[in-house]
């Protein structure tokens, strides 16, 4: 690598392709899967799931927060 | 405080703990083995045969499964016809979602599968669940990009893994 492309970020391309490689096939989190016994995988997708619905309630709640905000706002 | 809701996990050893014959497919599958996947639904294919067939409708209505999909107040609950057919049933219960498919790409059914499966134990139940190398082989011939997504992740796990 030269001197000079070391001090250049790296393009949105480069950056693209290195997100995409992570999302597809994070071999660190493949590792860590591997790790455990069949049903603990199982129960930690239970635990994304309900993570996961959390943050849909929360994002929800949220929404609902801001438009009564809003409304309440707008009739002042 | 309230205790967290069963999960997929009591889905599928209930289903086993029931006597009725199948193999998980699907996305679950994947996570079993190892494949740092989320999934909201359990999928099965089950054995055909009018014995299974009842043991899983005696199963479906104890965890009061019905289509999911349909209009408010409109239950529908799977058939024995349905289930000894070919056919997928999108199913809700009191445990999850729960998809039960008479065959799978190819016309593959439950004694295809058996051979192509592994078996794991969940709950002390032992469950019969299809090969990684399997799940990738389905994937291969879906387009969607979130198949696409899923198939690099399955084809890692099997490299990281050594097996399949």
């Amino acid at each position: 690598m030269s001197r000079s492309s070391q001090h250049e970020p790296p393009s949105g391309a480069q950056l693209g392709v290195a997100a995409a490689a992570d999302v597809t096939a994070d071999v660190t989190l493949i590792d860590s899967m591997l790790a455990l016994s069949p049903e603990e995988r199982l129960r930690q997708n239970d635990r994304m799931i309900r993570t996961i619905e959390e943050l849909r309630h929360g994002f929800a709640a949220a929404r609902a927060h801001d438009a009564a905000r809003q409304a309440g706002g707008e009739r002042d | 405080m309230d205790s967290p809701p069963p999960g997929l996990t009591t889905l599928l050893a209930r289903l086993a703990a029931s006597g009725t014959d199948f193999v998980l497919v699907g996305a679950l599958a994947a996570v079993a083995q190892g494949a740092p996947l989320t999934t909201f639904d359990v999928d099965v294919v089950h054995r055909r045969g009018a014995d299974n067939v009842d043991r899983l409708l005696g199963f479906l209505a104890s965890i009061d499964a019905r289509y999911r999909g349909r209009p408010a107040g409109q239950v529908l609950r799977p058939t024995r016809d349905a289930l000894l057919g070919t056919g997928h049933q999108l199913l809700t219960t009191d445990l999850g979602p729960l998809d039960v498919l008479g065959a799978i790409e190819g016309g593959r059914g439950y004694d295809d599968l058996v051979p192509e499966s592994v078996v794991v134990e969940v709950e002390g139940k032992r469950v019969k669940v299809l090969r990684l190398r399997m799940l990738a082989e389905l994937k291969r011939g879906a387009t969607s990009a979130k198949d696409q997504l899923s198939l690099a992740v399955l084809e890692e796990t099997i490299r990281r893994a050594g097996a399949g």
